[in-house]
């Protein structure tokens, strides 16, 4: 049993391997997608539920607002990908647990596009931002771009709340010493 | 002058809108992001270059210095010249706004030297495997990421931040970023 197991394993880790191998521009963005994915979530998470409505100053979104926007904004690029029309998730939504399920929601949507995207399948052009003709990577790299703007936007909310940001948190091998 | 900012804008959105091609779409936002990072930099008062949020390790020059010697980083995989503007060192605005602006010519070259013939060639960026497309693709990403943070800082100094500033009125309503 054991032994399937660890051939399954390999099988499957060749597959990858090989998937990224063919599909370097498509592997490379899935990359930048799930690292910037984890960094929204886990602002997401960090960040105290009280302090879901604070604001550094009133000309900005609270941080229950970045997190709703990263939401909406994944989903909406993300349908276009996927030719389908967007709902927004985190419409009317200020909880921090509605708006985490709201961001998860926007994120299980995306994932099957990166997981599945080829080289190939990444040049075919797709509608999107009020019909205007994109390949189908650039929007769903828009998307990357986009939330990592909304990440970058969340740090100093965190930093103000004397919280660490996750990409500035210690890594594992750091954590040890 | 409202004027010819509209039709900047509106010339800008429009490369990036009407590319054919994924490299054609990643130059496009590489002119969209490297001129709103820029006049971040130009815009700011020297005297707040030191400024920076409660809780925040970097000033606002931090940000920029970042952003410079990072694109030396990543476009120097993307075009296989190594070279340093060591903009960390730099302490007055006019300085710091001359390394951007080196960093950003430097780039330059190497989003004029991406071909859809070549995206794909093997480099190696801070020591990892990566395309070429992909390191140019990342050197936007992360350029997205810190303006999102200077977006902030604008906001706490109470000016507009460029992307709104510079944006036309199209359909009513400013994003508040």
């Amino acid at each position: 049993m054991k032994k399937q197991f660890v051939l399954l394993m390999m099988v499957v880790a060749g597959a990858a391997g090989l998937q990224a191998q063919n599909n370097p521009l498509s592997a490379e963005l899935k990359r930048f997608y799930d690292g910037n994915k984890t960094n929204i979530m886990r602002s997401a998470e960090k960040m105290p539920e009280a302090e879901y409505s604070f604001k550094p100053v009133d000309t900005v979104r609270p941080f229950s607002g970045e997190v709703g926007h990263a939401a909406e904004w994944a989903m909406n690029t993300c349908a276009w990908a996927k030719g389908e029309t967007p709902v927004n998730p985190a419409a009317g939504k200020t909880s921090k647990a509605d708006l985490i399920a709201a961001l998860k929601q926007a994120f299980d949507y995306c994932d099957p596009l990166y997981n599945s995207l080829t080289d190939a399948d990444a040049t075919k052009m797709v509608k999107a931002m009020g019909g205007r003709d994109m390949t189908k990577f650039s929007v769903l790299w828009f998307n990357v771009m986009h939330n990592n703007e909304t990440y970058g936007t969340m740090v100093p909310y965190l930093r103000i709340k004397g919280i660490v940001p996750p990409s500035s948190e210690p890594r594992p091998a750091e954590k040890k010493q | 002058m409202k004027t010819a900012t509209f039709f900047i804008a509106a010339a800008l959105s429009a490369s990036v809108m009407q590319a054919q091609s994924m490299t054609a779409e990643l130059k496009g936002q590489w002119e969209d992001i490297k001129a709103n990072v820029l006049k971040a930099a130009e815009r700011m008062p020297d005297a707040d270059f030191k400024f920076k949020p409660e809780g925040e390790p970097r000033t606002f020059a931090d940000l920029i210095t970042h952003v410079a010697d990072a694109h030396m980083g990543m476009c120097g995989a993307g075009s296989g010249e190594m070279k340093k503007v060591e903009a960390a060192a730099k302490t007055t605005k006019a300085d710091i706004v001359a390394a951007l602006k080196e960093s950003i010519a430097f780039c330059d070259a190497a989003y004029a030297g991406l071909t859809d013939g070549n995206a794909t060639s093997a480099v190696k960026m801070f020591g990892r495997d990566a395309t070429k497309f992909g390191a140019l693709n990342m050197n936007v990403i992360h350029d997205n990421e810190v303006y999102g943070s200077m977006a902030v800082y604008y906001r706490l100094k109470s000016i507009v931040p460029p992307s709104t500033a510079d944006r036309p009125a199209m359909g009513g309503g400013k994003k508040k970023q």
